[in-house]
């Protein structure tokens, strides 16, 4: 088995990861923040896969749950945005432990995107990639909201009951969230230009990205972007589709860090 | 406190001790669907979690083509076989509840038909016979709507008695790889002559196949009233328990019957099927 499935401690947090050892020399390591909720379970999967493919062409990865989460310690109401910060930069503590110093790339995917923007410092990465970013932390939980409402109500859903289904109050398309979940989480935004670091953005077909001085944008299309309107997980992401978007990356990955490192 | 246990030649899984009394089996989940090990709505941690502090182990993996699982072409059946050989090896498990939700449940059920240290089985969603019953209450169903809904009703409800109208079963019997209905009632009769404990949930979101509670008569036959067989059905859950309340409900009631374990099997049958 190439990927190696391990506990380690964030503080007193217990979190899992699972690490994708790089083939041959690793020029540089990939932390990959996963999305958040309903969207962590939607697209295992692909990242897991996205990890071996990166782990392939000489990227040490690591894929981690934060707590609260997927594998890690912590009820699901055990999850905070805040706290995930100091998950972010423990999880890049232990990625350089396990796989070497090399360059690191932080890769903030969906709602992990605002929390990667912040914890890139304390994290020490020298870039950062958003994948299909949520950049306004607040537009996000409106959305969620709005989701998880219209699922309430969905006759597919629940064909034999005639009301909607009531909440809980800090109920989240599905998951009992922390009390201050909601506001923790909308005041997290991507802010453009509010790094030094290099920033790549991939983004669907129809997604204006954000801007910054040292940055590029890729566009997957529609098909392995699609996913994020999907509260259940229904069908396959192609990690082919994004094949040209991952070229990109790792072409753009030793120029990026380089300048930084050297800069 | 989980630990990752390593299926040789396949991948890994988690293992969640049971603390305390312990109750003397294991309980491995099998994925829902595409769902990876933590299941929709990252119920199978829950369960794990809830079932340990009962004293049940838990162990959750990934399947082929699923979340960190092998690739398509690896067979299931040798994987969860290793699995269970695994678990037998490094954790000292003798006896096994196996299941899950939708496929899982499905999968579960032809492999605890061939295992012999299979003791349980737990379906979510699982197979069920449509039946007389379902075109009743499809019929009651329709009849609730509001008058101007009936034309069309009607339309549909003859349409489905044409032949083609008939596939939709047939579709969902394929789509599941399910047996048939009388295969389905041996098997069940197999299982708990061998002491097999079956727990079968349904919800509402299995509409399109269990309506009425009375199906369960004709999906399991003489086994219905068999000790061993223990079912529930819920029209106001939906397939993948999105309310945490709904999960709560399924938590508490697979723990108590997972506890009944640590009482001896019932090998004496309540019922001869033959």
């Amino acid at each position: 088995m190439r990927m190696q499935p391990f506990h380690f401690w964030a503080q007193e947090r217990r979190l899992f990861g699972v690490l994708h050892p790089a083939e041959g020399t690793a020029r540089a390591l990939v932390l990959m923040c996963p999305p958040l909720l309903h969207e962590h379970v939607r697209s295992h999967r692909f990242f897991s896969q996205m990890a071996d493919r990166l782990a392939a062409d000489g990227v040490a990865c690591l894929r981690f749950d934060y707590h609260g989460t997927g594998d890690s310690e912590g009820d699901d109401a055990g999850f905070s945005p805040d706290l995930a910060l100091a998950d972010i930069a423990c999880a890049a503590a232990e990625l350089r432990r396990r796989a070497g110093d090399h360059p690191l790339v932080l890769m903030g995917i969906r709602a992990s995107a605002p929390l990667a923007f912040h914890a890139a410092d304390p994290a020490r990465a020298d870039a950062l990639w958003l994948w299909l970013p949520v950049v306004d932390g607040c537009a996000y939980v409106q959305s969620l909201e709005a989701q998880d409402l219209a699922a309430r109500s969905d006759p597919l859903r629940y064909p034999l009951r005639p009301l909607p289904v009531p909440a809980e109050r800090d109920e989240l398309v599905g998951f009992r969230t922390s009390a201050g979940f909601r506001k923790e989480f909308a005041a997290r935004c991507v802010v453009a230009g509010g790094t030094r670091l290099p920033v790549s953005v991939v983004t669907g077909p129809d997604t204006m990205p954000v801007a910054f001085a040292d940055g590029s944008h890729h566009v997957l299309p529609e098909s392995a972007a699609d996913w994020v309107d999907e509260l259940d997980l229904r069908s396959v992401i192609h990690l082919r589709d994004a094949e040209p978007v991952l070229e990109a990356l790792l072409l753009g990955l030793p120029q990026g860090i380089r300048a930084v490192v050297n800069g | 406190m989980d630990e990752v246990i390593v299926i040789p030649g396949f991948g890994y899984g988690i293992f969640t001790p049971g603390t305390g009394r312990t109750v003397p089996v294991t309980l491995v989940l099998l994925n829902a669907g595409l769902t990876h090990r933590v299941g929709p709505f990252r119920c199978y941690v829950g369960i794990a979690r809830h079932l340990a502090r009962r004293g049940v182990d838990v162990f959750r993996f990934d399947l082929p083509r699923v979340g960190d699982g092998p690739a398509a072409g690896v067979p299931v059946a040798a994987m969860v076989r290793t699995a269970l050989d695994t678990l037998e090896r490094e954790v000292g498990s003798r006896c096994f509840v196996i299941g899950g939700i939708c496929s899982a449940a499905d999968m579960a059920w032809h492999i605890a038909q061939d295992d012999p240290r299979i003791a349980g089985v737990w379906l979510l969603d699982g197979f069920a016979h449509r039946g007389r019953w379902f075109r009743v209450a499809r019929v009651r169903k329709a009849l609730r709507r509001p008058l101007w809904q009936w034309p069309r009703l009607a339309w549909r409800l003859l349409r489905g008695l044409r032949p083609e109208g008939r596939s939709a079963a047939a579709d969902i019997a394929v789509i599941r790889d399910w047996p048939e209905p009388g295969a389905f009632r041996r098997q069940s009769a197999d299982l708990l002559s061998r002491g097999v404990r079956i727990l079968a949930m349904y919800t509402g979101g299995v509409s399109k196949y269990m309506l009425d509670v009375r199906q369960l008569d004709d999906t399991f036959g003489e086994s219905r009233r068999h000790a061993g067989l223990t079912t529930t059905y819920w029209p106001a859950f939906d397939h993948t328990l999105m309310s945490p309340a709904d999960r709560d409900h399924v938590f508490t009631i697979l723990g108590e019957w997972c506890e009944a374990f640590r009482t001896p099997r019932p090998t004496v049958q309540a019922h001869n099927p033959g």
